[in-house]
C-alpha cells in the first residue's frame, strides 16, 4: 500500500517536471514529457536499488487508471466532431486505410527483416498512440513494454520527419496534415502539429483516436499474421 | 485546476465505462479491449448529447479533461518495463529504426492520399 503510494507519487512528480522541462523548451519532439519522465523513473530506480518488477507491481493502480483515461478519449472524437460535417466518408476512408497500411508494412517489413517475434507483435501497434497499444496488448496478451516504446518512438520519429516532409511537398490543407500526421506520429506528432496549426493539430488528434479504435477492431483478426 | 467535486463524476463515469467496458469483454468473450467499448459508449452519449439537451452529460468534461491531462503520466509504468527488453532491442537497432522511418512515413503519405482521393480535400 506504502510501496504503491510511493510509487505513484513518483511517477506523477516526474512527469509533472517533465512536462514542465518540455513546455520551457517549446515541446520539442525529444524532450516528449513521456520519454524524459521514464527515464527519471528509470534512472531513479537504478541509483536506489530497487528492482523494475517491484516497481511495475507497486505502480498497479496507474496501469489500472489507463483504462478510465482512454475512455476519456472520447471528447477528442466527440470535441472534433463538427470538423466531420461533410467529410466523415473521406476522413473514415482515409484514417482506415492508412491503419491497415501501417500496420500491415510493419508486419510485413519486420518479417522481411527476420526481426524476432516479439518485435513483430510489437510493432504491429507502432502506428497507434501508446495508451492503446497498452491496452491493445494487454488484451492480446503480446509485449506491453515493447509495443507502449516503439509507439513513442515512432512518434518521436514522425515528428521529426512528417511534418517537414510534409510542408516540403506543398500540402498545405490543414486537415490533410493533420491526418497524415495523426494516423503515422499519433502524439507526439500532434503535439508538434498543434503548436503550429491548431487547425492541423486539431485534425490530427481526431486521426490519433480514431486510429486507435480502427486498430483494436482490426488486430485481433490480424494477430496470427505477425 | 479544477475543484474535486468538479472533476469526480467525469472521472467516475470513465471509470465505470472502462470497468463495464472490461466486464463486458470477458463475459462475452470479445476479442475488442474493454476500455474501448467504454470508449465507445461514451463517444455516443456525447454525441447525442450535442442533439439532444435532455441526454447532455456536458457535466462529465472536467473530469475526462483531467484524466487525459495525467494520460502520459500513465503509460509511464509500462516503459519503465522496456529493460527486460534491452537485449532484443540491442540486437536489432539499426533495422529497427530504419523500419520505423520508413513505415512512418510511407503511412503518412498512404493516409494523405487516400483523402485527396477520397475527395476529403477541395
Amino acid at each position: 500500500m506504502i510501496e504503491s503510494a510511493i510509487a505513484c507519487a513518483a511517477v506523477l512528480v516526474a512527469f509533472a517536471l517533465a512536462r514542465r522541462l518540455s513546455d520551457r523548451f517549446g515541446h520539442p519532439p525529444l524532450l516528449s514529457p513521456v520519454l524524459v519522465a521514464s527515464l527519471m523513473v528509470a534512472g531513479g530506480l537504478a541509483l536506489l536499488h530497487v528492482p523494475v518488477a517491484q516497481f511495475e507491481a507497486a505502480a498497479w493502480p496507474l496501469r489500472w487508471l489507463l483504462g478510465p483515461a482512454l475512455v476519456a478519449l472520447a471528447t477528442v472524437i466527440a470535441g472534433n466532431a463538427a470538423m466531420l460535417k461533410g467529410r466523415l466518408p473521406a476522413v473514415l476512408g482515409a484514417v482506415g486505410g492508412g491503419t491497415a497500411f501501417g500496420i500491415g508494412t510493419a508486419v510485413a517489413m519486420a518479417r522481411m527483416l527476420g526481426l524476432a517475434p516479439d518485435l513483430r507483435q510489437a510493432l504491429a501497434v507502432k502506428t497507434v498512440t501508446s495508451p492503446f497499444a497498452i491496452v491493445i496488448m494487454r488484451s492480446l496478451a503480446g509485449p506491453v513494454a515493447l509495443a507502449a516504446a516503439l509507439a513513442v518512438l515512432t512518434g518521436v520519429i514522425g515528428a521529426l520527419t512528417v511534418i517537414p516532409l510534409l510542408g516540403r511537398l506543398g500540402i498545405e490543407d490543414p486537415i490533410t496534415k493533420g491526418l497524415a500526421t495523426g494516423v503515422s506520429s499519433h502524439i507526439v506528432g500532434t503535439e508538434a502539429l498543434a503548436s503550429r496549426d491548431a487547425r492541423a493539430g486539431a485534425a490530427s488528434a481526431l486521426a490519433m483516436v480514431l486510429t486507435g479504435l480502427f486498430a483494436a477492431l482490426l488486430l485481433p483478426l490480424a494477430w496470427a499474421a505477425t | 485546476m479544477g475543484s474535486l467535486a468538479g472533476n469526480l463524476p467525469g472521472a467516475a463515469l470513465c471509470c465505470a465505462l472502462a470497468t463495464a467496458g472490461d466486464w463486458l469483454a470477458v463475459r462475452l468473450g470479445l476479442p475488442v479491449p474493454g476500455a474501448v467499448i467504454g470508449l465507445a459508449v461514451y463517444l455516443l452519449w456525447l454525441l447525442a448529447g450535442q442533439h439532444v439537451a435532455s441526454s447532455s452529460i456536458a457535466w462529465s468534461r472536467p473530469g475526462a479533461a483531467l484524466l487525459l491531462r495525467w494520460l502520459g503520466a500513465l503509460i509511464v509504468p509500462a516503459l519503465v518495463g522496456l529493460s527486460a527488453y534491452a537485449a532484443i532491442l540491442a540486437g536489432a537497432l539499426l533495422p529497427l529504426v530504419l523500419l520505423l522511418i520508413l513505415t512512418t512515413v510511407a503511412t503518412a503519405l498512404v493516409t494523405a492520399g487516400l483523402y485527396r482521393l477520397l475527395g476529403g480535400a477541395r
